[in-house]
């Protein structure tokens, strides 16, 4: 029997055992992360997530990494209606998205310290400028924590556009016909945005 | 005040006795404002902003309310050294925008009880939807309040994509070599979030 597993929104980290599915190309998506070789990797598909070419009920499990907060509040119903179209009854939906709550929390505590524009030529890159902080550093406002608000805003889709907590995601869940089976709080790459973790059920 | 006035991404907020310019047309403009009456001589020029067809302090006033939050990190330094070229010395830049740090501190403070996905067909936006609120309520975080954070996203530049406080607009306009003349705090429309309103000469 073959099962499919989608990996929507897949960027720089394509799953072995999945159709990859993002709107940037390979080549693309190394030109944002140069550190990173996906020439060998699994194959990234441009599908449109919001009209998947698979047929209803098909798909045993989706998962979808830092996607949410991407899809503007118009694109946000279209894609939970069509994740759970393709899903088999009792599919697996897995997805993490910043925890907002934190993540607002976190920025005003933040010290409220300028320095820089942004930069994004590829030795600013290379350096984490970061609006001149140079690092990932969570500790001033203006640098890694309002990439975390509005995107890291390197390339065409790297906009957030709308954001999430515990309880949205409950009710929005509720709304669309699927069951929690946990939530938890994650880290992103073990060390950055505060995220939450999903796993849920097809009604 | 003599000389040349613009009025930079005016939306539905034309001003009599300046060059009023925006992205969209007086057309999209009507469509996306249906209860704003624009008069009959109103002009929108389409000129690109980070280019403007004005000579090397040549303008003796730019405002632009409700302009820099729509701008990415890679064009909020553009657009600050487009409006610093343009300038005469002691020209003047008025300008609003959201304040950040109380958008967030209303948004962390308000009941995190999700409603509805957004809407925005002809019936919702008559309706004053924002999420199955019907009003600009700022009470819930999942209506007017997030919209204030990622932008209305009812047209094509609707998006927000960065953020300011008072610390910041200081640190930017002493980064430009622009003077403060005052800094206030409004409500956007009278009685919506606050923004900040700032006012500063180029020296």
């Amino acid at each position: 029997v073959n099962k499919v597993r989608l990996n929507l929104g897949c960027g720089n980290n394509p799953l072995p055992g999945y159709v990859n599915v993002d709107l940037n190309t390979v080549e693309e998506i190394m030109a944002r992360y140069p550190d990173c070789d996906l020439r060998n990797g699994p194959a990234i598909h441009q599908y449109d997530i919001l009209q998947l070419p698979f047929s209803s009920s098909s798909i045993e499990e989706v998962r979808a990494d830092s996607l949410l907060e991407h899809l503007s509040f118009l694109d946000e119903p279209k894609f939970f209606n069509e994740v759970r179209r393709v899903l088999k009854p009792g599919g697996i939906f897995r997805f993490t998205v910043q925890n907002f709550e934190l993540v607002a929390k976190r920025w005003l505590e933040a010290r409220d310290e300028w320095k820089a524009f942004y930069k994004d030529d590829p030795d600013s890159i290379r350096q984490k400028h970061w609006f001149g902080q140079y690092s990932y550093t969570q500790e001033s406002r203006w640098g890694y924590l309002t990439a975390m608000i509005f995107g890291n805003q390197k390339g065409v889709g790297q906009f957030h556009r709308n954001c999430y907590t515990r309880g949205k995601i409950e009710k929005v869940m509720e709304r669309v016909g699927f069951e929690i089976v946990s939530i938890e709080d994650v880290l992103w790459k073990e060390a950055r945005d505060p995220m939450l973790s999903v796993l849920a059920k097809k009604r | 005040m003599s000389g040349i006035r613009l009025n930079l991404g005016c939306g539905g907020r034309p001003l009599a006795d300046y060059y009023n310019v925006d992205m969209n047309t007086l057309e999209q403009l009507r469509q996306r404002y249906p209860t704003q009456v624009f008069p009959e001589n109103t002009r929108i020029y389409p000129w690109n902003i980070f280019q403007l067809p004005f000579k090397d302090g040549s303008v003796a006033e730019i405002r632009c309310d409700a302009l820099i939050e729509h701008l990415s990190f890679a064009e909020e330094s553009k657009f600050f050294f487009e409006v610093g070229r343009v300038l005469k010395t002691g020209g003047l830049l008025r300008f609003m925008v959201p304040d950040l740090e109380q958008v967030l501190r209303l948004w962390l403070e308000a009941k995190d009880d999700w409603k509805e996905f957004f809407r925005n067909d002809d019936e919702a936006i008559r309706a004053e939807h924002w999420f199955g609120q019907n009003s600009y309520t700022t009470e819930q975080r999942w209506g007017y309040l997030t919209a204030v954070i990622f932008g209305s996203q009812n047209g094509e530049g609707q998006y927000h994509k960065n953020g300011y406080t008072e610390q910041k607009i200081l640190n930017i306009l002493s980064h430009l070599n622009f003077e403060l003349e005052s800094l206030t705090r409004e409500r956007w429309k009278g009685d919506r979030e606050f923004v900040l309103s700032v006012m500063a000469r180029r020296a």
